[in-house]
């Protein structure tokens, strides 16, 4: 398939309803973006849907206790591991883009993590998606050991569940990288690894 | 009891007080799930997940039948026994939803009628299982029964926000509200259900 699966050009843009301009605006804001990822284009089918979305993005990656970084890092581990080229590359141009050093080490495998306590609750955020069933009061405690509060580890599980149902929307509605992304990419010599 | 608190109304602060008032009011119900307790312990979570669920569950044009269908299908599929147990209780009490329809959601996807909603079902499972399989010829089925863009929005964010709470109750290990329980056992689903997912 060349295209999305479900249609939102640029160019209708004009034609969209008030709030889903609003929207739009809003994410390129905090994003920091002049364009809107692909990604939430075909959402904007449904003017609900799109908020419902954007609304778990807001509230879970700019929000909350736990630092952008690790958050970004969680959602890069997750998207390369579901081997999603669109969520891998984007939040691969972000994470550079943010200067994160553990971006290099996330690429060549969770095990080249050097920081022990970011690897762990890289870990556990990926057993928290991979066998959500499995997590354990051992798994709660080690994050605690960690010095993660109650309230952050909801977090880090909040962040994980909402990156793999991100991954999965995007690869349902074939979501095309976009031009600006592979563009930064290319620029910075980065290669997806998925 | 688990591992997280719950954070009752009466300990609630003022914002998640009055979206408790939010969340009883667009259920009809008189007591907020656990589901949403537990996560008022990380007030931008429960802010994330809760304006998801008025948009994605209470908004739209999508028909909160057919939501809710699609939220217990994943749910079984998940094996998540708190959403299911729930999801199943909402299904079972609504008007619309038939009990030849819950049969076919909890024994065989196969035998649900009309092909219409087997479709729409089997569209989200995919979603599930595995989205990258889906093709351009999934869109089309659900287009050629008159399901519009925009209902097809509806139906994939809805697998996507079912997905994400899902997901995030079983890391959680949120357990069963007692109500529920005893809701099912009266009605004969109870068993049904942990064979469902136990079995």
């Amino acid at each position: 398939m060349g295209k999305a699966a479900l249609q939102m050009e640029e160019s209708h843009e004009p034609q969209l309803d008030s709030e889903v301009v609003a929207t739009f605006q809003e994410i390129k804001d905090l994003f920091e973006v002049d364009f809107v990822p692909e990604f939430f284009k075909p959402l904007a089918n449904s003017p609900s849907g799109l908020r419902g979305i954007w609304n778990i993005y807001k509230s879970t990656l700019f929000a909350g206790e736990i630092p952008r970084s690790i958050k970004e890092l969680i959602f890069l581990a997750i998207a390369i591991q579901n081997k999603c080229v669109y969520c891998t590359s984007i939040h691969m141009a972000i994470s550079h883009q943010m200067k994160l050093p553990e971006m290099t080490d996330l690429l060549g495998g969770l095990e080249n993590v050097k920081n022990t306590r970011l690897r762990l609750i890289l870990q556990k955020a990926l057993k928290s998606v991979n066998s959500p069933r499995s997590m354990s009061q051992q798994d709660y405690e080690e994050l605690e050991e960690a010095s993660l509060s109650k309230s952050e580890i909801i977090e880090v599980f909040g962040m994980a569940s909402f990156s793999i149902s991100v991954v999965k929307l995007a690869q349902s509605l074939k979501v095309e990288v976009d031009e600006q992304v592979t563009k930064y990419l290319n620029e910075n010599k980065l290669v997806c690894p998925v | 009891m688990g591992y997280f608190e719950l954070i009752t109304e009466d300990q609630a602060g003022p914002k998640e007080k009055s979206s408790y008032v939010e969340i009883k009011n667009v259920f009809g119900i008189t007591s907020v799930p656990d589901f949403f307790l537990a996560l008022a312990s990380s007030s931008d979570t429960f802010s994330a997940a809760w304006g998801a669920y008025k948009e994605i569950l209470a908004g739209g044009i999508l028909p909160q039948q057919i939501k809710e269908i699609i939220f217990l299908a994943v749910a079984l599929n998940r094996r998540c026994i708190y959403c299911s147990s729930t999801h199943l209780a909402v299904c079972d009490m609504i008007d619309g939803i038939s009990s030849a329809e819950i049969d076919a959601l909890m024994d065989d996807i196969t035998q649900l009628t009309p092909q219409r909603i087997q479709d729409i079902v089997t569209f989200a499972i995919k979603y599930v299982e595995s989205p990258t399989a889906i093709t351009e010829e999934d869109f089309k089925n659900l287009d050629e029964h008159g399901i519009s863009e925009r209902e097809v929005t509806e139906i994939i964010t809805m697998a996507g926000l079912a997905y994400y709470a899902i997901n995030i109750a079983q890391a959680m290990g949120i357990e069963v509200e007692t109500e529920i329980s005893e809701y099912l056992a009266e009605h004969n689903l109870q068993e049904r259900l942990k064979q469902r997912i136990y079995g």
